[in-house]
């Protein structure tokens, strides 16, 4: 009976230490760098390929005045100003790891593009271009 | 307790809530990550629930996130409050009588990381990104943390407030 007691926490405490180790490994993982994607709503706006790119700031407007200032450089991209309630979009810093910088309040995504989302969008791109 | 006497219980811990809550907003975030705070206005509602019950403590805890969207976060800070809100309340209602006071840790930590779970759902929904799943992992860790911290405090108080009853 004492040790049933004791499962519970067990299990707490192993959830604790995997989830964590996870977290880890997604901060830390450095795959599929190069280009940047930027959304709003689940749409995407934009794309920014680093590999050579002059440094800008690219703006995200919204229909009831949200705003967002996306600053991107050839070392990636962070928030730089937006006019949401919490900031934590501009406080999250620099795009590392694979944790999108995510602005809630006003939906904006910023993140890397996985190499399916980047071979799908330029299959989109193509098929437009396409006479 | 008398009816009187436990609405105006129930109203009090509102506004401790409240206050806890807009306290805690009013520091500076630990980590850059929409959902992670200690939430210690989670201490009033695991308080609530033992000593009032479930439906009082379901009022307290309406109060808190429609009030304290109110006063800063707007409404999609009410929103995700809400979502939170909910998956950690009907867990800790299922929950609270079945553990002993000392371990209403656990209860809170389940209830902690319940409350990020159904945040980040609607996050998911309402961004239209599914990657951002990939916060589950930190959630659940922090999650566990802060809602451990937070039924200690609980249990903490419980024990207190009955040492100076009698
Ligand atoms: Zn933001």
């Amino acid at each position: 009976m004492k040790k049933r007691k004791h499962t519970l926490e067990i299990i707490i405490a192993a959830v604790f230490l995997i989830s964590s180790a996870t977290a880890l490994v997604i901060h830390l993982n450095r795959e599929s760098r190069g280009v940047i994607g930027v959304y709003r709503d689940g749409v995407l706006l934009s794309t920014f390929t680093l590999d050579g790119i002059e440094p800008l700031d690219y703006e995200v407007v919204g229909e009831n005045g949200e705003m967002n200032l996306v600053h991107i450089d050839s070392d990636g991209a962070r928030m730089l100003l937006a006019n949401c309630p919490d900031k934590l979009c501009v406080l999250h810093g620099k795009l590392a790891g694979n944790e999108p910088i995510i602005c809630l309040p006003n939906r904006v995504v910023v993140k890397w593009l996985s190499a399916a989302e980047l071979s799908a969008e330029t299959a989109s791109r193509t098929d437009a271009t396409l006479p | 307790m008398s009816r009187t006497r436990k609405l105006a219980t129930a109203a009090l811990l509102a506004s401790l809530a409240l206050v806890l809550h807009m306290a805690e907003a009013a520091l500076p975030p630990l980590v850059a990550i929409p959902g992670i705070k200690l939430g210690l206005a989670n201490v009033v509602t695991l308080f609530a629930m033992v000593t009032l019950g479930i439906p009082c403590a379901a009022g307290v805890l309406a109060a808190r996130i429609f009030v304290g969207g109110l006063l800063g976060g707007g409404l999609s800070a009410m929103l995700y409050g809400a979502a939170g809100g909910l998956a950690s309340f009907a867990l800790m209602s299922l929950l609270c009588r079945k553990f002993q006071r000392k371990r209403l840790w656990i209860v809170s930590a389940l209830c902690a990381v319940a409350h990020n779970y159904g945040q980040l759902a609607v996050a998911i929904a309402v961004t239209g990104r599914a990657e951002i799943i990939w916060y589950a992992p930190v959630l659940t860790a922090v999650g566990i943390i802060a809602g451990a911290l937070t039924g200690v405090c609980a249990t903490l108080v419980l024990n207190r407030l009955e040492k100076a009853r009698k």
